[in-house]
């Protein structure tokens, strides 16, 4: 008898610690790294909401475009293009078309037409706590030959939304959450003093592309973030050219 | 101070009346139009093709035609060049607004990034299509993506 009056409330001590465990989940990706040359599916997870009662009604997601996005070389700036490291960015992902979490989802677009992120939204959204899968593709991505890189780490930006507003109101309490860098000085950027940005690195197949002798056996690990331009102009959910969050 | 919100409603609102706007790219086929203004004869695209193993086998080589829809115009044909490493081939529609492509390019690249350009050879607005794949040496199909640089 005693041992029942002992076990019985450790279910749910352990449910409530996993309850408060999972709030804190950052919203990232699934598969947050991948080797060069293949293509993966993958998914945007989204970790909680803007706390009890509320719900993601939708998700901004941005990825660096390479024209004008900061690198950083073994975490020194570095002043060259993306193309000095990866050959083929566009970016390279491709939203999949899915109703299971939001009704609406679709790409962003630059002006070339190449994808840039993705946004989704409508329906009932996804309640605080719960998890939930946005999924997308990330196409066959590869190193530039010459460079000495053997991985370079995207930095991308996402924003879930739990209360449409205009964008004085986007950081109130309860309105949305930011997966972004705290640096580049936009409105999108996290509040936190950490970095929040979910990140996708691609690494090297240094079999098939093995560092040039000019390496010398060393390997440099690049890092890419959305330059500030680039998050103000993508970051928002446009419709048909219509802009619904944040509102006008 | 309270957020100026707006119904949760209005989003999913927004969304359903949303329409599917096609993207200039479409999955190994693209249309669009080179000089819609019909003022510059150096109208040119630019785009890269990744030729990878998806599963399907390696690349032996990307193919590719196009075909120019416009209605036909004495000295205005549509050309179609692919490069790669120090290899390159290029091709012609030679009638213009009929159903046809023109001849396919196939370059034996293998695996990796191909340039692919558009040009045209006079000013002159042309709507075209074109497909591309990369293939295997068994003619399988395999994995292709492709970035646009430029399309001025």
């Amino acid at each position: 008898m005693s041992h029942r009056c002992h076990i019985r409330p450790l279910p749910l001590a352990l449910a409530m610690l996993m309850t408060a465990s999972l709030a804190q989940a950052h919203t990232t990706l699934e598969t947050p790294a991948m080797s060069e040359g293949v293509r993966v599916l993958n998914n945007e997870q989204i970790g909680h909401a803007c706390g009890a009662g509320t719900s993601v009604i939708g998700t901004s997601v941005v990825f660096p475009d390479g024209k004008d996005s900061t690198l950083l070389v073994n975490g020194a700036p570095y002043n060259g293009t993306l193309s000095d490291f990866i050959s083929n960015w566009g970016p390279n992902i491709q939203p999949l078309l899915n109703h299971a979490v939001f009704n609406y989802i679709d790409e962003k677009n630059d002006a070339n037409g190449n994808v840039v992120g993705f946004q989704a939204g409508g329906g009932a959204g996804m309640p605080d706590h719960m998890v939930a899968y946005v999924p997308f593709r990330v196409n066959a991505t590869n190193f530039n030959p010459a460079s000495c890189a053997t991985s370079v780490k995207f930095h991308v930006s996402i924003v879930d939304i739990c209360k449409i507003t205009d964008g004085t109101h986007i950081h109130d309490a309860g309105v949305a959450n930011f997966w972004t860098s705290n640096t580049l000085s936009t409105n999108y950027d996290s509040s936190s003093a950490s970095e929040d940005a979910a990140s996708l690195t691609i690494n090297r197949n240094l079999a098939a592309n093995p560092l040039p002798a000019s390496c010398g056996g060393v390997g440099t690990s690049v890092d890419v973030r959305n330059s500030a331009l680039q998050l103000n102009r993508d970051m928002p959910i446009r419709i048909n050219g219509t802009t619904v969050w944040p509102q006008p | 101070m309270a957020a100026a919100v707006t119904p949760l409603k209005s989003f999913a609102l927004a969304a359903a009346l949303s329409l599917a706007v096609p993207p200039a790219v479409l999955a190994h086929s693209a249309s669009a139009t080179m000089d819609p203004a019909g003022n510059t004869p150096t109208f040119t695209g630019l785009a890269r093709v990744t030729c990878f193993d998806d599963g399907s086998g390696p690349p032996a080589l990307l193919y590719a035609h196009v075909r120019d829809n416009s209605p036909p115009v004495n000295g205005l044909l549509v050309n179609l060049q692919i490069l790669k490493g120090t290899q390159a081939l290029s091709i012609t529609d030679p009638v213009s607004g009929d159903a046809n492509y023109s001849d396919a390019l196939q370059l034996q690249g293998g695996a990796g990034v191909y340039t692919l350009i558009l040009n045209k050879t006079a000013t002159g607005a042309r709507s075209f299509d074109i497909e591309y794949h990369c293939l295997t040496a068994a003619g399988d199909h395999t994995g292709t993506d492709i970035i646009v640089d430029q399309f001025k």
